[in-house]
């Protein structure tokens, strides 16, 4: 299945001269039967963010371990700095990462992790002392370079790892969910605080999480994978407001889903027929097609029953089932007869007037209810 | 809560001690073999009548230290204890290293066939094929001459005993080394590399610091082992390469003498203790992965 991705937008004014910092072409890479990475194509360039996000065994791993020269790809070319790197063994690579289970040397010191890329790339031993204190003050750990891993929190010990992969001024920084084993409260701190040393350093970034928080925060660009393959590579906004596939719309956000038929189509606007009404919404789609649905929990209004429609139509009657106060805002969840009965989420102010069981009219944005093709029998969750 | 805490602490005591019982009975049988060992070692042998005098005397050490061959096969013995230790440890490693990170399931289970088949054969039949291999007429010398080289002998030399020890021991080795390499994540070795380290840095500047704690156990092993190996010197080397242990059955079986036999059992348990308890010393207390904490 090949799709049309747009142009990843340009995010660094020099791109058009330098050739982008990482270009990934069709790059694939099977374990015996299985398929970790199938025809990833990605451009990246110097000094940007990027955030790859997927289900867990979708690639991701795979595809860094790829770009730090781990493994080799089955198929298809990667180039760093516009070269071929398919023949270059992982330590001439100039990349520093960051593992997933961090990888610290548990029998040197923080400072010696630290100093380990300097010394195997023979820097003057004066050069070193100074640069492993400067790493350390940079990941504030200023006073803990003589402990050893094991006598370091998973938050300090985080920073060692990301000190250590930054120590010899990488081009090129690779992180495997580095943050995961951390609480929220110390993981969000560690976000900024890594923003501001990537943006300190001007160090082009690729970055792995299970975040959506996190991935449209920190990111110039997101990549979305599933079953091995690039749904959508795009800048956060474009992400989010126009995903190109039913996974991308239904992985980021809280997100309804159901099917319907095309009855119309002009250009990407769409009209959909579902259990007798017509909404109207947007995607690529031909009259006939059958396609599946997607609206945002925020692109849904509520409002009591009775209340005048809005222009435009794609109000429907529903009854609402659960209303769950989440403190700034309410979280509610209506069924529309017309869906089947299928619940929608919904975000309403916490003022909103509204109570389990009661009729309300249900409004669904027509510019962000995404359709696309059904393209596999998968259940619907 | 305190109150039910400390009747199940005094309780849990005893049966850790319990469980232990064994294992101190076994220890206390051995200490009390060697105290027995000591004590016959301490009276020597009465001439007239064959029979051990009844006076505690250092003459079985005098006569022992001040013979010759005492110190030469003592020399023989160590020295082949080192030797055989470094060599097996080096063709080990590799072995252990392969076995534990191939990703072929089938060269693994090859490897783990290949390392346990010559362990079910016993030491005296294993050298006893080695004799039949490497003879006038054996094997190897069908080879070299098949290949137009003029056969050799290739037994009862000190090189052979030595070779033999070394392939008797190797199993012994890789068994010891594989949980240290198995503990190593294959993520550290990678991010050696990823920092700029090529193969043999990371071997030697991560890999080996961390196989630590299986080197020194395996060394220990190989060398204790090697040091009071008979077999194999008795039967490769013909008589012509004994190790300690073969002067210490000489002196028991050959000569009747087992004040001087106790006496040479004695020497070679404490220099062996020796040497073990100054690999400890150097390799640190957490040698053996404890304290350790990963
Ligand atoms: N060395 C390997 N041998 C065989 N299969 C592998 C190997 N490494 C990864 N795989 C498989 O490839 C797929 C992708 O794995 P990968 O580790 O890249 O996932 P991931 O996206 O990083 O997942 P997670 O979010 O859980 O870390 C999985 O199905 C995994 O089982
Ligand atoms: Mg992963």
């Amino acid at each position: 299945m090949t799709r049309d991705v747009p142009n990843p937008p340009t995010l660094m004014p020099d791109a058009a001269t330098a050739p982008p910092m990482v270009e990934i072409q069709g790059v694939s890479k099977r374990f015996g039967d299985t398929v970790a990475v199938a025809d990833a194509s990605l451009t990246l360039e110097r000094g940007a963010f990027l955030t790859i996000v997927g289900p867990s065994g979708c690639g991701k791993t795979t595809l860094l371990r790829m770009i730090a020269g781990f493994e080799h790809p089955s198929a298809g070319r990667i180039r760093i700095h516009g070269a071929d790197v398919a023949a270059l063994p992982a330590h001439k690579r100039a990349i520093g990462m960051v593992f997933q289970r961090l990888a610290l040397f548990p029998h040197m010191s923080a400072a010696d992790n630290i100093a380990y890329p300097l010394r195997r790339r023979g820097h003057a031993k004066a050069g070193i002392a100074a640069r492993v204190e400067e790493m350390l003050a940079l990941v504030r750990l200023d006073g803990l370079g003589e402990r050893r891993p094991h006598e370091l929190s998973g938050g300090q010990q985080q920073r060692v790892a990301i000190a250590r992969a930054l120590a010899f001024g990488p081009d090129l920084l690779l992180l495997d969910e580095p943050l995961s084993a951390l609480d929220r409260h110390l993981r969000e701190g560690m976000q900024l605080e890594f923003r501001r040393i990537q943006q300190d350093l001007g160090v082009t970034t690729i970055n792995v999480t299970h975040d959506q928080r996190e991935a449209l925060v920190m990111s110039d660009q997101i990549v979305v994978m599933n079953h091995g393959r690039i749904e959508q590579a795009s800048d956060p906004h474009t992400l989010y407001r126009e995903p190109q596939t039913r996974f991308v719309a239904s992985f980021l956000g809280v997100t309804s889903l159901f099917a319907a038929e095309v009855a119309a189509a002009d250009g990407d606007r769409l009209t959909l027929r579902v259990g007798g009404e017509t909404l109207r919404g947007r995607g690529l789609a031909a009259p006939g097609d059958a396609v599946d649905c997607a609206i945002r929990a925020e692109h849904v209004t509520v409002a009591p029953a009775g209340t005048p429609p809005r222009e435009g139509g794609n109000t429907l009657p529903g009854i609402c089932e659960r209303v769950i106060f989440e403190g700034d805002r309410s979280a509610v969840i209506v069924r529309l007869p017309a869906l089947g009965d299928r619940p929608v989420s919904a975000f309403a102010p916490a003022a909103a007037g509204l109570s389990a069981g009661a009729p309300v009219a249900v409004h669904l944005d027509p510019d962000t209810l995404f359709a696309f093709r059904a393209t596999t029998k998968e259940e619907l969750p | 809560m305190n109150a039910g805490a400390a009747p199940a602490t005094r309780r849990r005591l005893p049966t850790g001690w319990l469980l232990l019982a064994p294992a101190l009975l076994l220890t206390g049988v051995l200490l009390i073999g060697l105290g027995q060992m000591l004590e016959l070692s301490l009276h020597e042998l009465d001439l007239s009548n064959y029979r051990l005098k009844p006076e505690y005397s250092l003459a079985n050490y005098e006569t022992v230290l001040s013979r010759p061959v005492t110190w030469r096969v003592l020399l023989r013995t160590f020295a082949g204890a080192g030797l055989v230790t470094l060599a097996t440890l080096i063709l080990a490693f590799p072995y252990a290293y392969l076995l534990v990170r191939t990703p072929s399931a089938l060269v693994r289970k090859a490897l783990l066939v290949a390392l346990f088949l010559p362990f079910f054969i016993g030491q005296v039949v294993r050298a006893y094929g080695w004799l039949i291999i490497l003879g006038r007429e054996g094997l190897a010398n069908a080879v070299l001459t098949g290949l137009g080289l003029p056969a050799q002998d290739l037994l009862f030399s000190y090189g052979t005993v030595l070779f033999g020890l070394v392939q008797y021991m190797l199993p012994f080795a890789v068994l010891l080394l594989i949980p240290a390499l198995a503990a190593i994540p294959d993520d550290i070795e990678r991010a050696s590399e990823g920092l700029g380290a090529n193969w043999p840095s990371t071997f030697l500047f991560v890999l080996l610091p961390l196989a630590r704690p299986g080197l020194i156990g395996a060394s220990v092993v190989v060398f204790t082992l090697t040091l009071t190996d008979f077999a194999m010197p008795e039967i490769l080397g013909g008589g012509t390469q004994d190790f300690f242990a073969s002067a210490i059955y000489d002196a028991f079986f050959q000569i009747s003498n087992a004040g001087q036999g106790a006496a040479l059992a004695m020497l070679l348990t404490g220099l062996g203790s020796a040497v073990v308890a100054v690999i400890f010393i150097l390799a640190g207390t957490g040698t053996l992965g404890f304290r350790q904490s990963r």
